[in-house]
């Protein structure tokens, strides 16, 4: 059994490299690597880099995998959540500053912020017992419900579980189309922040903070040569959402120099039809000279581990 | 309805400075981030950079410890054999006209939900002198509702949701208005307005009250401490606030679960003419770790009734978000009558 386990959790963080990978991430040394660190050894998944135009810098990203099955973590999920958190609270605290972590993982000191860890959760698919499947309001109240230590030096773990793995992978697949389709042009927008005073970035990787967004931007010229500014839209598809987000492509300057606006939408269009005909009407009324498409983006399997990539 | 989207530095301001910390946490810890930090400045300079979207900062609004989202509540009686539906059809007479020239109150609509209660929206202009204009007048608009009767011999009762004294004061023209109507239409006294008032009852009944409120058995909630108690002699005068070794005096009486009237202290108040006016309890709940600080006051000039949560605690003694706790306290409170 432990065999079995132990094969079966590798396939599943295989696949979490995959992911990240086609996020655009960089890995960093090898999978599974042992630190040690005052004196304790510290298993670590995996370790990427990226760059952040927020931060100006490349950051490292410690990378936990875990896969589980519904039935042995129902009863227990907010105790598995909080000693995964506690973990890698623990490895950002100490990994960073170990020799072993330049020499196996952050070769050239590649990244300057090493706060940041990401815990890939998959709860596997059981297509036999319905109800022995992943349940997403359970899992809110056990996030909601953890305490979290309070460090004097900032850090940030983000935790992903399927329904945030499976919006990875929808991304992934909807950006890969969009590259084709332009002819290698499109690129993720990162705007210019108030807070950072950076200039507007066109970049091929997705940020953790973008992955955790509601809105990604993107620009791209399409094979007829007319600028296309692309929103995926993971937000609720209400009249008032979408009209905020409307607001957000002005203020960022994203129908500036642009002829066509795609709005790819994650969440279902055929339940929110009215609201989206009646953002159809109004976008179109506001933003005279511009074409704009709302369409879907690609759906992914619900079973990422066996059937996506 | 926020309608411009936020620049991240209004974010990061709101987020640094406008919601508890426990607050910002648990918002980010729902959406999958947990920031590992003991403060909020830190935490505010990353996390503006989420795109994030309409609900999530309808919600942030939500959490933001500003006084219009604490939540207080008044109250009024109505003696009155109409039934809800019967008040229903009186109250939609009254829908969209203005009831007053010079404040244009209006009921803006009228809707019964499922469990009978009737809920209703009212607009109307305060008016008040201005710096640019002679006269200002600033648009407000609160809800009321009108409870089902609990048994056919019960008072109906009103729970106005109000924001400003003034709120309460049209609530009640409301009724008024309507009253009149019903009278005139049955040619006799259909409807009677009863307000809450410590006045309407006789001198140890108004200690009696203050006592009742302070040993209830509230379903979820338990008292734990008494912050404070206001007494009052004359509804002209303004109240006084009891001192703490009085305070601690009667409070632990009443955690004993001693009744208030026979109380040293107390007694010496009721014999010189005063009686409670005002009482901020702590209270805890039963099962989940949140502590409130209740106030019930009945208030002099106007006179009306108020329930409001001045403070919401975690156990962890950090702030929460305000809870709809109110109406259930006043609607047990109003039963005392």
């Amino acid at each position: 059994m432990p065999e079995q386990q132990n094969v079966e959790g590798d396939a599943w963080l295989n696949k979490a490299i995959k992911i990240l990978t086609e996020l655009g991430w960089i890995q960093k040394g090898d999978k599974k690597v042992d630190i040690t660190a005052n004196d304790e050894e510290y298993g670590i998944d995996a370790f990427f880099t990226y760059y952040d135009p927020y931060e100006g810098q490349n950051i490292g990203v410690f990378v936990e995998a875990k896969l589980r099955s519904w039935n042995s973590v129902k009863s227990n999920l907010r105790n598995l959540l909080k000693d995964s958190i506690n973990k890698m609270v623990n490895i950002l605290e100490n990994v960073p500053y170990s020799e072993e972590f330049n020499e196996k993982l952050n070769f050239d000191n590649t990244a300057k912020i090493t706060n940041t860890g990401l815990i890939m959760l998959w709860v596997k698919v059981d297509e036999e017992n319905k109800d022995n499947n992943y349940n997403h309001e359970k899992f809110i109240k056990c996030l909601s419900s953890i305490e979290p230590p309070k460090k004097r030096s900032f850090k940030k773990v983000f935790v992903a579980s399927n329904m945030d793995i499976r919006r990875f992978c929808s991304i992934i697949d909807t950006s890969k189309e969009l590259y084709k389709e332009s002819d290698g042009t499109f690129r993720y927008y990162y705007p210019s922040l108030v807070t950072v005073n950076n200039k507007p970035e066109r970049l091929r990787h997705l940020t953790l903070e973008y992955l955790y967004s509601k809105y990604i931007f993107g620009k791209m010229t399409n094979k007829d040569g007319k600028k296309v500014t692309v929103v995926f839209y993971m937000d609720d598809i209400t009249f008032s959402a979408l009209r905020l987000m409307e607001n957000a492509l002005v203020r960022y300057q994203l129908l500036d120099d642009t002829d066509i606006v795609q709005v790819y939408f994650y969440k279902s269009m055929e339940s929110h039809r009215e609201a989206i005909e009646e953002f159809r009407r109004t976008i179109t009324d506001n933003l005279k000279g511009i074409n704009v498409e709302l369409k879907p983006m690609r759906r992914c399997p619900e079973d990422v581990l066996n059937y996506w990539g | 309805m926020i309608k411009n989207y936020p620049d991240d530095s209004d974010v990061k301001e709101v987020i640094s400075n406008k919601v508890p910390f426990k607050n910002v946490r648990e918002f980010f810890q729902k959406r999958g981030i947990f920031y590992i930090y003991y403060a909020r400045n830190k935490i505010a300079e990353h996390s503006c950079r989420l795109f994030l979207g309409y609900s999530d900062y309808k919600e942030l609004k939500d959490l933001t410890d500003v006084s219009s989202n604490t939540k207080k509540v008044s109250g009024i009686e109505m003696n009155t054999r109409l039934n809800q539906d019967e008040i229903l059809d009186k109250l939609k007479e009254l829908k969209g006209i203005s009831l007053n020239r010079e404040d244009k109150l209006t009921v803006e609509n009228v809707q019964k939900r499922e469990d009978g209660t009737i809920l209703v929206d009212v607009s109307y202009e305060h008016r008040n002198v201005g710096t640019v204009e002679l006269l200002k007048r600033i648009p407000r608009s609160f809800q009321f509702e009108i409870k089902p009767k609990q048994s056919d011999n019960d008072k109906t009762v009103i729970i106005v949701h109000h924001n400003t004294n003034e709120d309460y004061i049209k609530a009640r023209e409301i009724l008024r208005i309507m009253k009149k109507k019903a009278d005139e239409d049955n040619g006799d006294e259909e409807i009677k307005i009863e307000e809450i008032k410590l006045e309407r009852l006789p001198l140890e009944k108004r200690i009696e009250l203050f006592d009742r409120i302070l040993t209830y058995n509230y379903e979820n909630w338990k008292l734990e401490d008494v912050i404070s108690l206001k007494i009052r002699r004359d509804e002209s005068l303004n109240d006084e606030e009891l001192e703490e070794t009085e305070l601690r005096g009667i409070t632990e009486a009443i955690l004993k679960g001693r009744n208030l009237r026979t109380n040293k202290t107390v007694k010496k108040f009721e014999k010189s003419g005063y009686y409670f006016s005002s009482v901020i309890m702590k209270l805890r709940h039963t099962k989940d770790p949140i502590k409130v600080h209740l106030r019930i006051t009945f208030k002099s000039r106007p006179e009306l009734p108020e329930v409001e949560i001045c403070e919401c605690f975690e156990v962890t003694d950090d702030i929460e978000e305000p809870k709809v706790l109110p109406p259930e306290v006043q609607d047990s409170l109003v039963k005392y009558f």
